[in-house]
């Protein structure tokens, strides 16, 4: 049996997967490098993400495929949606491993965190691109898995509960993911995503019934990894008792991940038609009204960006609810923004977290006067929260809103388009809060620290992010085909 | 040979009252003497632009329709000329406009020599007057409309002048809200008109609405104009603001009644005449508002208990007049009648009003109490009271005289050729006739009351004369006491009728701080205005006023004249032996109570505008409440929601399980009862 290789088109998933293995054995002949080995993950990540750009660009095949059986069915391919997640879960990855570096642990643990920051990523990425069923269901949970470690390494109380509740709804999911795949695979007769077997299984009344089933599996089991109601109980746990670079690596790449993972399978469900989607516009109503009601009362951080990422998931798959060839679109597009906005809004907690001490970042209230004590910090925030909440001058934001309505409006799913209306406004209440209180009076640290440069320049390439994507919001779209 | 410059006159007329208004506001901060000198070189100004601007007219230079400030932008398919529109009837009205508003300027001064707020005033005049030539000069119903509406807030800020006062605020409020209510479907007649004829210029107007095709459109536009018409000019169903408008400084009531506010809606109608002809159903309506109103009007002026009011009255039912001769005008015709009545009604009112102003200042008030007899302690002012209320009755040959009865004639003429409304019209003008006759009648013979006592005195006098040759003269004139001009014996003023010792005094406080007379220059105005009461009839006569004056028919006018003169004569009957020589005295009292409060519109307007449209608006307020709380509700449910949302988040993994279960189970079932 001869496979075909195409290294180039695989690199953005061997590059990080290689580089996890490097890091480790760097790590055996230099032992002292420490935190340096962050720097070495993101240029790792970077590279990888390097190899993807040229497939990004607009003039690209879509999709390309590699790693084809003589039978011409190929386990690896990618389209322009599918590549801009993998740019997005590569660069997304390399910012943890940036915001992490300036943080202080113990010498032997950072090439370990490193390494896993570099596997997650690789499952990450490998995911967008999965061609069968095996290969699919494995690269999630590699994605997925080690961020049970990654929080746990945190070793506080909290970390190791919000690791505890990581870890079993993480297994439970697995095994739903796993009883749906092996659904699917009885259904079919085989493990290929796009073969005939699906057709033909779609077509025989019995057959389609498991199949719909094994969907609604699968479905069930990636509401849990994009923590989408009521498979969301994790979330707050584990994104507030994580470190902050790693809340952000939850929030942002695990969710890539899942969305790619998903949207693979709803490339594969168009033939099942409107009925399955419509279970995800369900989700999504359920997830958006729960996370913006329970934002509106939090008073931590990171479990308010946690609460946050509930609504916003529910946003992210709501384009999802109909079937159109620019719902995937819309809701990748939706996704890219929602993690540019939420990367910048985990720097500055991050940034104030290791100048000030993690007590002056965790709580809302000591964001107080942010913008007059430490207006780039304030500006950048205070725009992401902008994006985030979809106002003007966060146009990109509003762009995003509109984005993954209009499918929605255009099927006519008007009781789900007046939720999401109402969750917008929701949404504003929700992100003025905050942004609010950083406007507001002013709450001097116990005490102040100084910003590592590191962050700085994270924050204000991101500032200039959002400042420039608001003003043309198609330079950030174009990178899912949008 | 005045040469048409750049500088247009007709601009002038129109800026320098508005002048007045925006330099008072603006330079003048505290010094009365500051304002009153912008005031009257303003006023003076302005009359001198009219003067030239009637002289060219009458050399044929003015320009007939000088551009304001260039058409709006509009496009092509609709166009603002924003031009004025000069001929020989609105030069004459823009005269006397000005003529009237420099007198009142120039009274004004000496009437509020002691309101500290009279720099408000006196640019508040001058603002109303800027607005009241442009609606007179204007050829744009755009103009009219900027006029328009700025004639209504003036009149608002001129009548609750003296806005300490409920009831002052309440006239003033009730003069806009009654107004404003007429106008919307004035302003809807006029933009219709204007939208039909894809031009807001007068001409185009006329031009466009005049070819046959559209008489029903015509008719509903025009009857919507008639509206705001009657509006302004105090008709029915709208009189009753006006005489509620006493309550603003009499000056105030001169400018509004004699040639600005309730002449304007003459104005505009005189200027969109040719339409009015040709829309029979207009002419219906406006003949019979008009002519309701100046019936009922002369019933009430004669009914009023206070001299003010009555000259209110008498406007309502002399615009009726002038209303009614717009109406009974032929296809083809001009409107010179109403415009010649309207000139000489801007000067023999204005007089009334200055003149009535004046007394009351002196006598402390102008109910029927206090001016019974003012004439006879203050004869400074009677020639001017006897001219203005000759010329009010129509008696020859004064202008009132002229004017009326051309319409009269007009109106028979009319009537007989088989107009249907000029009938009902000469109806209404020979009530009219009589009952201002009346009313005119019982106003001098208040003014001029004699009291017992002063009867008794002079009988006195008579049977003194009667013993003359008994007594030596060299004698007489040692023992009797002195006495001054008039033959009158020198000594402290009687008691006046009813309580006048109060009045006495509040008189001689007043007449401390304030001359007893107006300044030289005010009294010059009211000469001239008395002047102009007189001999104003000889316009019909000048070139510009096209009126057929050679072919009246005697017997009528001789006919009218008599009527006249029974009435006055019923009149004197009446008034004999009542207190205060006041013929309505006559009247029952329960008239006379309704009368006073205009026959209970008013109430009429509480109840049947005011209520509703608060109910309304009440109602409207709820729903809106309704509305509200849903959105109010929605924030509290979701605050209420997230307390829930908390609890339930008890941070235990089992709980997340349960959730996860449940979620499974749902999902599911979903899918396949979906499927």
């Amino acid at each position: 049996m001869s496979v075909t290789y195409n290294w180039a088109l695989l690199a953005p998933v061997a590059v990080p997967a290689l580089g996890a293995v490097l890091l480790l054995v760097i790590d055996l002949c230099l032992p002292r490098l420490g935190r340096l080995h962050w720097i070495l993950a993101a240029i790792i990540l970077l590279a990888g993400a390097a190899f993807a750009v040229p497939l990004a660009l607009p003039g690209a095949d879509s999709p390309r495929r590699t790693l084809c059986l003589p039978n011409k069915d190929c386990l690896y391919l990618v389209d322009h949606v599918g590549v801009g997640l993998q740019l997005a879960a590569l660069v997304s990855a390399a910012v943890v491993a940036l915001l992490a570096f300036p943080i202080k642990v113990p010498g032997e643990r950072a090439p370990v965190l490193g390494a896993l920051v570099l596997t997650a990523a690789a499952g990450a990425s490998g995911v967008a691109a999965a061609g069968d069923l095996g290969s699919w269901l494995v690269m999630l949970e590699v994605a997925t898995l080690p961020t049970v470690v990654l929080v746990a390494l945190r070793a506080r109380r909290a970390a190791i509960d919000g690791a505890l509740s990581l870890l079993t709804v993480s297994l439970v999911s697995f095994a739903i993911l796993a009883m749906g795949a092996a659904m699917w695979f009885a259904a079919t007769g085989g493990g290929l995503l796009n073969g005939g077997g699906l057709l033909q299984a779609a077509k025989t009344p019995d057959s389609h019934r498991i199949l719909v089933l094994a969907m609604m599996f699968i479905i069930a089991g990636l509401a849990f990894k994009l923590s989408l109601a009521p498979f969301h109980s994790w979330t707050p746990e584990a994104v507030g008792g994580a470190s902050t670079p790693i809340g952000a690596y939850l929030v942002v790449t695990s969710k890539v991940a899942a969305l790619a993972a998903l949207l693979v399978m709803v490339r594969s469900m168009n033939v099942l038609g409107n009925p399955v989607l419509g279970v995800l516009g369900v989700l999504a109503a359920v997830s958006m009204t729960l996370g913006n009601v329970m934002a509106l009362r939090e008073q931590s951080t990171l479990r308010f960006l946690a609460w946050s990422t509930v609504a916003q998931a529910g946003w992210v798959v709501l384009p999802l609810a109909t079937v159109s060839s620019t719902s995937l679109r819309s809701a990748a597009g939706y996704l890219v923004v929602y993690s540019l906005a939420t990367l910048v809004a985990f720097a500055v907690v991050t940034a104030i977290a290791h100048a000030d001490g993690r007590g002056a970042a965790t709580r809302l209230r000591s964001f107080g006067g942010l913008l007059r004590r430490r207006p780039v910090l304030g500006a950048a925030l205070g725009l992401a929260l902008l994006v985030l909440a979809g106002l003007p001058p966060g146009v990109v934001g509003l762009v995003a809103k509109v984005l993954a309505l209009s499918p929605v409006a255009g099927n006519r799913l008007w009781v789900l388009a007046v939720v999401a209306a109402l969750n917008a406004m929701l949404g504003v209440a929700v992100y003025l809060r905050w942004l609010r209180i950083i406007l507001g009076e002013r709450q001097e640290p116990v005490a102040r620290g100084r910003i590592h440069p590191v962050h700085t320049g994270l924050v204000l390439a991101g500032l200039a992010g959002l400042v420039v994507t608001s003003f043309a919001p198609q330079l950030l779209l174009s990178i899912v085909g949008g | 040979m005045i040469t048409t410059g750049s500088i247009q006159p007709s601009l002038l007329v129109v800026a320098f009252p508005a002048a007045v208004g925006v330099l008072t506001l603006l330079l003048v901060r505290r010094s009365r003497r500051a304002a009153y000198a912008i005031a009257a070189l303003g006023g003076l100004l302005g009359l001198l632009s009219a003067v030239w601007l009637l002289s060219q007219q009458m050399t044929g230079d003015a320009a007939p329709s000088p551009r304001t400030i260039g058409a709006l932008p509009t496009g092509g398919s609709f166009a603002m000329p924003l031009h004025l529109q000069i001929d020989a009837l609105t030069v004459i009205v823009a005269t006397a406009v000005a003529l009237v508003s420099l007198v009142i300027q120039l009274f004004t001064r000496w009437y509020l020599a002691d309101d500290p707020r009279y720099r408000v005033f006196a640019a508040t005049v001058g603002l109303f007057t800027a607005a009241m030539q442009l609606v007179v000069l204007s050829g744009d119903v755009l103009l009219i409309i900027v006029g328009w509406e700025l004639m209504g807030w003036c009149s608002y800020l001129l009548i609750g002048h003296e806005s300490d006062r409920e009831k002052a605020r309440r006239a003033a409020y009730k003069a806009f809200l009654v107004t404003r209510f007429a106008d919307a479907p004035f302003f809807i007649g006029l933009i219709a008109l204007a939208v039909g004829a894809h031009s807001t210029s007068i001409p185009a107007i006329i031009a466009h609405w005049s070819t046959p095709g559209h008489a029903t459109a015509l008719s509903a536009a025009l009857i919507c104009v008639i509206c705001g018409v009657a509006g302004k000019s105090a008709q029915v169903p709208f009189q009753d603001w006006l005489p509620d408008a006493m309550e603003g400084p009499t000056p105030a009531s001169a400018l509004i009644h004699a040639a600005t506010m309730v002449a304007a809606g003459t104005v505009v109608l005189s200027r969109i005449v040719p339409l009015l002809e040709q829309s029979d159903p207009a002419r219906y309506v406006l003949v019979v508002v008009a002519s309701i109103s100046t019936v009922l009007a002369g019933v009430l002026a004669f009914l009023q208990n206070d001299l003010k009011r009555l000259l209110a009255w008498s406007t309502v039912s002399q615009v009726g007049l002038m209303l009614l001769a717009l109406s009974i005008l032929p296809p083809g015709a001009t409107p010179d009648l109403a415009i010649m009545h309207l000139l000489s009604h801007a000067m023999f009112k204005a007089l009334l009003f200055l003149a009535i102003g004046w007394l009351s200042v002196l006598v402390g008030g102008t109910v029927v109490p206090r001016m019974s007899g003012a004439l006879r302690r203050h004869p400074s002012a009677d020639t001017m009271m006897a001219v203005g209320l000759l010329a009010l009755a129509g008696v020859p040959p004064l202008s009132g005289f002229v004017s009326k009865d051309l319409i009269v004639d007009e109106a028979a003429h009319r009537g007989a050729a088989g107009d249907g409304v000029a009938r009902i019209g000469f109806v209404a003008i020979v009530v009219m006739v009589a009952l201002t006759a009346a009313y005119c009648m019982r106003a001098w013979l208040i003014l001029d009351h004699r009291t017992i006592a002063e009867r008794r005195q002079a009988a006195q006098t008579i049977e003194d004369s009667h013993a003359v040759q008994e007594v030596g003269i060299l004698e007489m004139l040692e023992t009797s006491a002195p006495v001054d001009a008039r033959g009158h014996e020198i000594r402290p003023v009687e008691p006046g009728p009813e309580a006048a010792v109060d009045e006495l005094e509040v008189e001689e406080a007043e007449a401390a701080r304030r001359p007893p007379r107006p300044g030289r220059s005010a009294r010059w105005g009211l000469a001239t205005l008395t002047l102009l009461s007189v001999v104003g009839g000889g316009l019909a006569l000048a070139p510009v006023i096209d009126v057929d004056w050679s072919n009246v028919n005697g017997w009528l006018i001789a006919a009218t004249l008599l009527l006249m003169a029974a009435v006055a004569l019923l009149v004197r009957v009446m008034s004999l032996g009542t207190i205060f020589g006041d013929a309505a005295a006559r009247v029952p009292q329960a008239v006379r109570n309704s009368g006073l409060r205009g026959f209970g519109a008013d109430t009429a307007y509480v109840n049947l505008v005011g209520r509703p449209v608060l109910a309304l608006a009440r109602s409207v307020a709820a729903l809106d409440d309704l509305l509200d709380r849903g959105v109010r509700d929605l924030a509290s449910d979701a605050w209420s929601l997230s307390l829930r949302g908390l609890a339930a988040h008890n941070r235990r993994p089992t709980t997340g399980l349960l959730a996860l279960t449940t979620g499974l189970v749902v999902v599911g079932v979903l899918g396949v009862a979906l499927w």
